[in-house]
């Protein structure tokens, strides 16, 4: 009789290895993700969880995609002046982009394990991650809001601003949620556009 | 005798009497519409009467008409041409058993050549064992089942032919041509891997080297709709895995379905251990019934043992919360 149960007890390392080689180089967004084979990684990844190891593997899974994040939020902390918002939003998209090939990878852990858990589903993990750890991080929560806000000036006093690029960058706020973009965007944006009025309806009285 | 005669078509029938002559009544000779004999006859008296009646027969009685029908008489006096008249009647839907069930008075003296006409709107009939009267011409959906036989035989030319085929499936045995369009509509996972993979020649192969080429076979003929019975029963198994795997909910069911089918003493361990591996509560279900309800246990005991030394610890403790209950 054919229990089928892993009894190897390097089944899981092994397959775990050839998968979160494969996750590395989908983040890595580059050609070398083109000849990984979708179907055998969704492969690898069915057996895992059908042989009970869904738990070991969502755990594992948060271990590399934080790890990846982190590496990430580092690089655009890093970046120079003017640079920044652009670095943030070309990351975001490859992330973006490399999280769902991984959700779609992982289709059957979403499907038969989270639901039995209290553990968030691999695009909301995702979400999640970037925002905790991108988002608001020390080093880059303040200085969003702020390029953000100065963008918008520049465009209101005339400038020639990135406009696709700000569109971009708001709608990763909401895609992230509600809050996000509330907290990051538009509440320092009414405050400061409430600050301006006041000081040039004061401008006026003065002059009057 | 001419005159007697009622010609058809369609779903009109039309009574030509060149001269009604002295005579107080006149009927037709039968005519066939839907699956009735019909007639219709004439009674001259004050009023000209019209009826309309089913040949009585068993068809008749078993399963007679309601029909819904518009009479029109039209009448040409011989003298000219000019003066023709018509009266035509309400839209009429009742059952017509015999000659009594309809007549139709009509408050005029007629003089030569007329026409009367029945169109038949529609004929329903009550089925034999019951149920909603429904019509006897083909509606909407036996055009809708003629379509679908249609697209089923098409589907599976596009399958034994390989018409337009743009996929080259790699199993354990050897390799099939498939579609990429049907098999991303019937499984998602199918779908995400066209997806995600980018357009060029490897896209075009995939592997399902877990699965025989017979195997795999039937669950093509499956997502192309023209699997056969004795395929799907001797595939089952491999149509679950793959079903599951696949995450394809209706083959899953019907499997699931069809295992419960024919438990045995020689298969309930088995099946419960693919019930657990793919989430099968029904068949869970019947097999805890089958061993303990129905104390089969004692059947597989030499298999049992084995059993337990291999089996998921999580299910091991369901069964025996399943032995607590029956104690009970």
């Amino acid at each position: 009789m054919n229990f089928r149960v892993a009894s190897d007890p390097e089944y899981f390392d092994k397959n775990w290895n050839i998968l979160k080689h494969a996750i590395r180089e989908i983040f890595k967004c580059n050609d070398n993700a083109r000849h990984l084979s979708f179907g055998e990684l969704h492969r690898h990844a069915y057996y895992m969880v059908l042989h009970n190891f869904g738990e070991k593997l969502y755990s594992k899974l948060v271990a590399t995609m934080t790890s990846h994040v982190k590496e990430i939020a580092k690089s655009v902390e890093a970046s120079e002046g003017s640079s920044f918002l652009e670095e943030l939003n070309t990351k975001w998209n490859d992330y973006y982009k490399a999280l769902e090939i991984i959700r779609d990878i992982l289709m059957y852990m979403d499907r038969t394990y989270i639901p039995s858990t209290k553990n968030k589903p691999v695009y909301e993990l995702g979400l999640n991650l970037w925002r905790e750890n991108v988002i608001y991080s020390n080093q880059i929560r303040n200085r969003l809001s702020n390029t953000l806000l100065e963008f918008v000036f520049k465009e209101r006093a005339g400038e020639d601003v990135n406009r696709e690029l700000i569109r971009n960058v708001t709608k990763m706020l909401i895609d992230l949620g509600p809050s996000v973009y509330e907290q990051v965007f538009e509440t320092p944006f009414l405050q400061v556009l409430a600050e301006s009025y006041k000081a040039e309806s004061h401008k006026y009285i003065e002059f009057v | 005798m001419g005159d007697s005669k009622v010609e058809t078509i369609s779903r009109l029938a039309q009574w030509k009497i060149d001269n009604f002559g002295p005579c107080s009544y006149k009927k037709s000779d039968p005519f066939k519409l839907g699956i009735w004999n019909w007639y219709l006859s004439i009674e001259r008296n004050r009023y000209l009467y019209i009826h309309l009646f089913p040949e009585p027969s068993r068809v008749s009685k078993e399963q007679p008409p309601i029909a819904r029908f518009i009479l029109r008489v039209s009448n040409t006096a011989s003298s000219s041409s000019s003066s023709r008249k018509f009266y035509i009647s309400p839209v009429h839907e009742r059952v017509l058993r015999t000659c009594d069930d309809f007549v139709w008075p009509v408050d005029t003296t007629f003089l030569g050549r007329l026409i009367i006409d029945v169109e038949f709107l529609d004929l329903k009939i009550y089925p034999l064992n019951g149920g909603e009267a429904s019509s006897i011409w083909p509606s909407d959906g036996k055009l809708h089942s003629v379509a679908t036989q249609n697209t089923l035989r098409c589907l599976s030319r596009m399958l034994d032919e390989a018409i337009h085929a743009d996929l080259t499936i790699i199993t354990a045995d050897g390799t099939l041509k498939a579609h990429k369009a049907v098999m991303s509509a019937t499984s998602p996972v199918f779908q995400a891997s066209y997806h995600n993979s980018s357009e060029d020649k490897e896209s075009s192969t995939i592997h399902i080297e877990d699965m025989s080429q017979e195997s795999c076979t039937a669950l093509l003929r499956y997502m192309y709709g023209t699997i056969k019975p004795e395929d799907f029963w001797k595939h089952r198994l491999a149509l679950l895995g793959a079903a599951n795997k696949y995450d394809i909910g209706d083959l899953k069911d019907a499997c699931e379905e069809s295992l419960l089918e024919d438990l045995n003493s020689g298969n309930v361990l088995e099946r419960l251990n693919e019930a657990w591996l793919y989430q099968l509560h029904k068949l869970k279900k019947g097999c805890f019934a089958f061993l303990f309800d129905f104390g089969k246990i004692y059947d597989v005991r030499d298999e049992i043992n084995t059993f337990f030394r291999h089996a998921d610890r999580e299910l091991m403790l369901e069964m025996f919360q399943e032995v607590l209950t029956i104690w009970k």
